[in-house]
């Protein structure tokens, strides 16, 4: 019996990803998932602040201006990440160490500012408790315990992100990425997670400073 | 123009784009503190317009397949419809005491 030939083009399947590989689908997927922490908090955040009579005026206790250009800072360095993906796509070894390098640069910018602007808080009295700044009559306790928790969960990801890079640049400056059989795609993993640090940042700096 | 060359140029646009919606941000904030509702409103929808920049232009979730897109859209919507839930039902909470 002749076997039938099904010369008909392959049926794609429903599931396809297209040259997505599994590490940057794991990669995804671990950023959903983190995506439901930051909802978590900020959700908080919002419930605590819609049922609080008191709840305080953030330009009055933070500092708006200097976030917004510790804002800017991370899109810098969004970009410069994105950039450096380019330049491991186009084989650039020192392109891309250029560009790791700034991209972490801004990372540690970003959490200078922070960690000076805790200070600057902490001494006026905004502890994790905000015990001492409800005593003090300024609102609710909760807005100094929300807004720790928030920004440093925030935090804890961006210094956990610079390591990260910086395990990528030491790679890529021995060619791991752009030299031989190497590709970009580790790049690319990282990438995404220092992007999605910034998108966190942007939604926290519009409900918790601005809002 | 080459496609590496093509796609860094739409890179700095989106950057751009960034910049002057933060500005905006900042300039809703400090001037529309007396329309409260108009100001939260302007300011969560250009925030989501940054976050959508940054997730389909620096992300590549834009040109990705469909299914990845799904992936990602059909979990991030849960936050925001449980947001509206939770905060209507604590300041109604807060309004019948």
């Amino acid at each position: 019996m002749s076997e039938r030939v099904d010369t008909a083009a392959p049926r794609r399947d429903a599931f396809d990803l297209g040259p997505a590989t599994a590490g940057k689908l794991g990669m995804w997927i671990f950023l959903v998932t983190d995506a439901m922490s930051f909802g978590g908090l900020l959700l908080t955040y919002g419930v605590a602040r819609a049922g609080s009579p008191d709840w305080p005026d953030p330009a009055r206790h933070l500092g708006v201006n200097f976030t917004a250009l510790m804002t800017f800072v991370l899109i810098c360095s969004s970009l410069s990440m994105v950039m450096a993906l380019g330049a491991a796509r186009d084989r650039d070894r020192r392109a891309l160490v250029r560009w790791l390098a700034a991209t972490i640069a801004g990372g540690l910018f970003f959490l200078g500012g922070q960690a000076y602007e805790w200070r600057g808080l902490i001494h006026e009295g905004m502890t994790l408790s905000g015990a001492a700044f409800a005593a003090a009559g300024h609102g609710d306790a909760r807005f100094c315990s929300t807004f720790f928790a928030v920004t440093g969960f925030h935090g804890l990801h961006v210094l956990t992100g610079v390591a990260y890079l910086g395990v990528v640049l030491a790679r890529a400056a021995r060619g791991r990425y752009t030299d031989g059989a190497g590709t970009p795609n580790h790049v690319e993993i990282a990438g995404l997670f220092w992007h999605f640090v910034d998108l966190v940042w942007i939604l926290v700096f519009t409900f918790v400073y601005l809002i | 123009m080459t496609d590496a060359a093509r796609a860094r140029r739409g890179y700095l646009i989106v950057f751009a784009a960034l910049v002057a919606l933060t500005a905006l941000e900042l300039a809703v904030a400090q001037t529309l503190k007396a329309n409260r509702q108009t100001m939260i409103a302007l300011l969560i929808g250009l925030a989501l317009a940054k976050a959508g920049c940054v997730a389909l232009s620096f992300m590549h979730l834009g040109s990705e397949r469909r299914p990845l897109k799904l992936l990602v859209a059909i979990p991030m919507a849960l936050p925001p419809l449980f947001a509206v839930v939770l905060m209507l039902e604590a300041a109604w909470r807060h309004g019948a005491r």
